[in-house]
């Protein structure tokens, strides 16, 4: 289907947001709750666009882009006076609750903003619930270790009932997705922290090398996944890729 | 009794309504939530037994109130749902005769039955006092609260007993959905609903007939019916009134729009505060089941359909729709992005039709008396009725019902009674929570979606709150954006960050530390949370500030300019001072926990303005109105 976007004639398939058209052509939209992986959330409201249908003259919307479903003939505009200037009070709105995280100053930078002009109310604030680590741990890692808990100004995500995450495999699947960067995973020897969810598990070395690989737990949960043995799984990612590199040059195979 | 026919259902209707005929009074107990919690329940039992006691033929049960008693047959008494006038509650309604007893107590029961019920006497003392004349007047036929309303959504509530099958049917009960199974082509009441031009009671007015169309032409064989019965607004209870007073109404209009959908299973979602209603509920699902009217093969015609009722997670965003299908699913209460229609897919990803408890029980009227009969009433746009909770500084509150396009002033001043101890009208706040604050010179602002809307506020499900003079309504505003922080789902920026920081603003100048840009502050902020937030609580929650803003805007800058609160509300921004009016009685000397105020007995008392810190004690206590606020 054809549909323009800031002017410029896209064509788009079927199913397709209007936020996964836009950047396969190059056309930039800011997200901060989008990741490609993940089913769309629609929460972070940063990439929402202008639509027009030619069809209904005078009619105009904003829609959240990452899940709004592309259509034929529709006409979107990514960066009106309108939408940029909801946008930067939506970043100062972040900024005001997240002052200090280095990523949320430096994407408020970007729009020109140095300070918010809202009331701090806890300085100490990293995290925007987007909700990208509770659905990867959900959706992608399959273990379901934190959620979303309460709601309105207070809610918060975590383990249930703040205590330790007990299905958490300490993948740091999360911490990878965060775009805050506020989960922190911290290896030290052989144990691997996670304080945000009150978890601590322990690190696997790797049968060639001695690096850690990842946690028991982890190793454990896919084992049961997949038909794989110790020789892969508890083999880092390196000692790996020398192993069957070498392999390939001999064999000329896998 | 299971009527496998429409037949057996039209002959078991028949033979009630000859025993109806045969009554001679109907007493009628109001047994809603008010009037129970006044001890109602007590009241009616000692009705029962007394007047049976002393040799009334009193029969509870519409059944057995036939025989050959023919006109002079018994007093029939029961139990109804809510009359709307919790306010005078405990309520005993008399007919034919019409007469209301109010503030009803059980010490007052031997005097019904010697006086009333035996000699046929008005007990004056027990009437309604009209507080605009201070005469008694008799009944509803009197009293203008009731009078100036028109009934269609709450008709037979606090008339019928809820827990009646019988009573129902004896008013025209099941008519509606037989004529549908008999006369009627799903389509044809789908025709039907249109040209009614239903709009949905529960706050977006969207044509009902329209969404069940959409949602038959969308592609799916399982098709959902839900009721929404969340009622979130704060001092709302229309639907739990109608879910109390006339539960198999929400039932029949559910099975009729089932039988137009081709539908074959229901739910309805009740706040979870409400426990009479489910149990009301509850139970007229189990009857309208046993009696063949729910369920399978439906008085034998084929069609099959039947109710769950899901009980609510208790946040006011899971009255949202999307919100609402996830919490019936088994998720959070979420609201979720509806660039799909939940018509196409909603429950459990199928077609669904969401109308709320209100819309449901206007179609079993419609289908019966005609879409033309509905259409009649109302306004081009906005046709039939609407319920309103009339709440706030007004003299009567309680549930009307009225024809839309009447004009706020009828509502307020006719029906209300006007303004509580004479004081001065200044705003009505219509539309719940994210509704807006309207003033006085658009009284006379007829009363539908489009002119509310119009005049930036919103139908809303129908609460209405009146204000007088001593509302400030920077604290208005305040208080409705600290409801909407507490009941937003938290997901989406704008509305969770959004409303945090107009709170913030709303209270420095509440506190007197107002700036001179907070107004434009809160007016930038509003239009962001308006365009940006996903679901409609976030885009509506704006209209408290909004609103008062456009119509109060003085108010804001007296807070914000003069340091000062006009009606002297907000404590930070006003003094106390004592008048003339004191006349030295020392009471208030007692009652300041600061010492503030010295005097001697019997002369004019000296109010210290530095040490008082304005906790309104004096002017509690003080009965001289001697205590003035600047
Ligand atoms: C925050 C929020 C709360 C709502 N609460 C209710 C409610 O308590 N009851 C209700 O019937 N509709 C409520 N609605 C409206 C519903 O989303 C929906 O529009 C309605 O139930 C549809 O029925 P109707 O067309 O018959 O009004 C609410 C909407 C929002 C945004
Ligand atoms: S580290 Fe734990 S919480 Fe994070 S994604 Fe992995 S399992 Fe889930
Ligand atoms: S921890 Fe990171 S990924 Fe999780 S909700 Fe907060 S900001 Fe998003
Ligand atoms: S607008 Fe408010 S209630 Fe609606 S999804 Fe966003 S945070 Fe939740
Ligand atoms: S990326 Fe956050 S709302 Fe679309």
């Amino acid at each position: 289907m054809q549909l323009t976007i800031d002017d410029k004639q896209v064509t788009a398939e079927q199913g397709q947001t209007l936020l996964e058209v836009a950047r396969a052509h190059d056309i930039p939209i800011p997200t901060l709750c989008y990741h490609e992986s993940l089913e769309a959330r629609g929460s972070c409201r940063l990439c929402l666009v202008e639509i027009r249908k030619p069809k209904w003259p005078g009619w105009k919307r904003l829609v959240a882009s990452c899940v709004y479903p592309a259509e034929e003939g529709l006409e979107v505009r990514t960066a009106t006076e309108e939408i940029v200037g909801i946008r930067k009070t939506l970043i100062d709105l972040l900024l005001a609750r997240c002052p200090k995280n280095p990523e949320i100053v430096e994407l408020a930078r970007a729009y020109g903003i140095e300070q918010t002009s809202y009331a701090v109310l806890d300085a100490t604030r990293q995290c925007i619930l987007c909700g990208q680590c509770v659905r990867v741990c959900e959706d992608i890692i399959g273990a379901s270790a934190i959620g979303m808990y309460g709601r309105g100004a207070g809610k918060k995500v975590g383990p249930a009932y703040g205590k330790a995450a007990e299905t958490c495999i300490g993948c740091g699947a999360c911490a990878f997705v965060c775009p805050t960067r506020c989960i922190q995973v911290i290896d030290e020897g052989l144990t691997r922290r996670i304080p945000r969810w009150n978890v601590e598990f322990e690190l696997v070395p790797c049968r060639i090398c001695g690096k850690p690989v990842s946690t028991r737990k982890h190793i454990d949960f896919v084992r049961g996944r997949v038909s794989a043995g110790p020789e892969v799984l508890e083999t880092c990612s390196d000692c790996l890729r020398a192993y069957y590199g070498a392999k390939v040059a001999a064999e000329g195979h896998m | 009794m299971r009527l496998g026919s429409v037949k057996e259902l039209e002959k078991r209707r028949k033979s009630l309504r000859k025993a109806r005929d045969g009554v001679r009074r109907r007493i009628i107990v109001c047994a809603g939530t008010g009037c129970v919690a006044g001890g109602s329940l007590d009241i009616y039992a000692a009705l029962v037994e007394q007047s049976r006691e002393s040799g009334l033929d009193v029969e509870v049960e519409l059944e057995a109130c036939g025989g050959k008693r023919g006109k002079t047959g018994p007093d029939y008494m029961s139990a109804s749902g809510c009359h709307g006038f919790c306010q005078v509650g405990p309520l005993v309604h008399i007919t034919p005769d019409d007469i209301l007893y109010c503030h009803v107590k059980t010490a007052d029961v031997p005097k019904i039955v010697d006086e009333t019920l035996k000699k046929g006497k008005v007990i004056e003392k027990l009437l309604y006092k009209d507080p605009t004349d201070d005469e008694r007047k008799q009944g509803r036929e009197d009293i203008t609260f009731y009078n100036r309303q028109q009934r269609v959504a709450l008709e037979s509530c606090g008339v019928i007993d809820p827990e009646s099958l019988d009573d129902y049917l004896a008013h025209g009960g099941y008519q509606a959905l037989v004529k549908s199974l008999t006369e009627m082509q799903p389509d044809d009441v789908i025709d039907a609903v249109e040209k009614s031009g239903l709009r949905g009671r529960g706050g977006g007015g969207f044509p009902a007939g329209r969404k069940w169309r959409s949602c038959l032409a969308a592609p799916g064989d399982v098709r959902y019916v839900i009721c929404n019965g969340d009622e979130g607004d704060p001092g709302a209870f229309m639907d739990r009134s109608i879910m109390e007073g006339d539960p198999f109404k929400v039932v029949e209009g559910m099975t009729i729009g089932a039988y137009a959908l081709r539908s074959s299973s229901g739910y309805i979602y009740v706040r979870h505060e409400y426990p009479l209603a489910v149990q009301r509920l509850e139970k007229a699902i189990a009857i309208a089941r046993g009696a063949g009217l729910l369920g399978e093969d439906i008085l034998g015609t084929g069609f099959s359909f039947d109710i769950k009722i899901n009980r609510g997670g208790g946040a006011f965003v899971c009255g949202e729709s999307s919100a609402l299908m996830r919490s019936v699913a088994g998720y959070m209460g979420e609201p979720r992005p509806k660039y799909i229609h939940s018509t196409e897919k909603g429950l459990f990803d199928q077609p669904t039709v969401l109308n709320n408890v209100e819309t449901w029980v206007c179609v079993p009227p419609i289908i019966d008396r005609g879409a033309a009969w509905f259409a009649a009433m109302g306004t081009e746009k906005s046709k039939g009725t609407k319920a309103f909770s009339l709440v706030g500084k007004v003299n009567n509150t309680g549930l009307v019902e009225v024809p839309m396009g009447i004009s706020l002033r009828e509502i307020i001043f006719d029906i209300g009674g006007g303004i509580l101890d004479g004081r001065e009208f200044k705003a009505v706040q219509t539309g719940g929570p994210s509704g807006g604050c309207l003033p006085a010179d658009r009284l006379d602002l007829p009363v539908d979606f489009d002119s509310l809307t119009e005049a930036g506020s919103m139908m809303g499900s129908g609460g209405m709150i009146v204000m007088d003079d001593r509302n400030c309504m920077v604290d208005v505003a305040d208080y409705f954006i600290k409801f909407l922080i507490q009941e937003s789902c938290g997901k989406c920026v704008p509305c969770r960050e959004g409303l945090v920081q107009m709170h913030a603003i709303l209270e420095r100048i509440i506190q007197g530390e107002g700036r001179p840009d907070d107004i434009g502050k809160l007016e930038h902020l509003a239009d962001a949370v308006e365009a940006a937030s996903l679901c409609a609580l976030g885009k509506t929650a704006v209209n408290p500030v909004r609103s008062t803003l456009k119509f109060f805007r003085d108010e804001y800058e007296a807070h914000i300019k003069d340091k000062r609160c006009p009606a002297g509300v907000c404590k930070a921004l006003i003094t106390y001072r004592i008048n003339d009016n004191c006349n030295g009685c020392t009471l208030c000397v007692k009652a300041c926990p600061v010492g503030a105020i010295t005097g001697k007995k019997k002369q004019k008392h000296v109010l210290d303005t530095d040490k008082c810190t304005r906790c309104g004690a004096c002017e509690a206590i003080c009965n001289q109105n001697a205590i003035s606020v600047e």
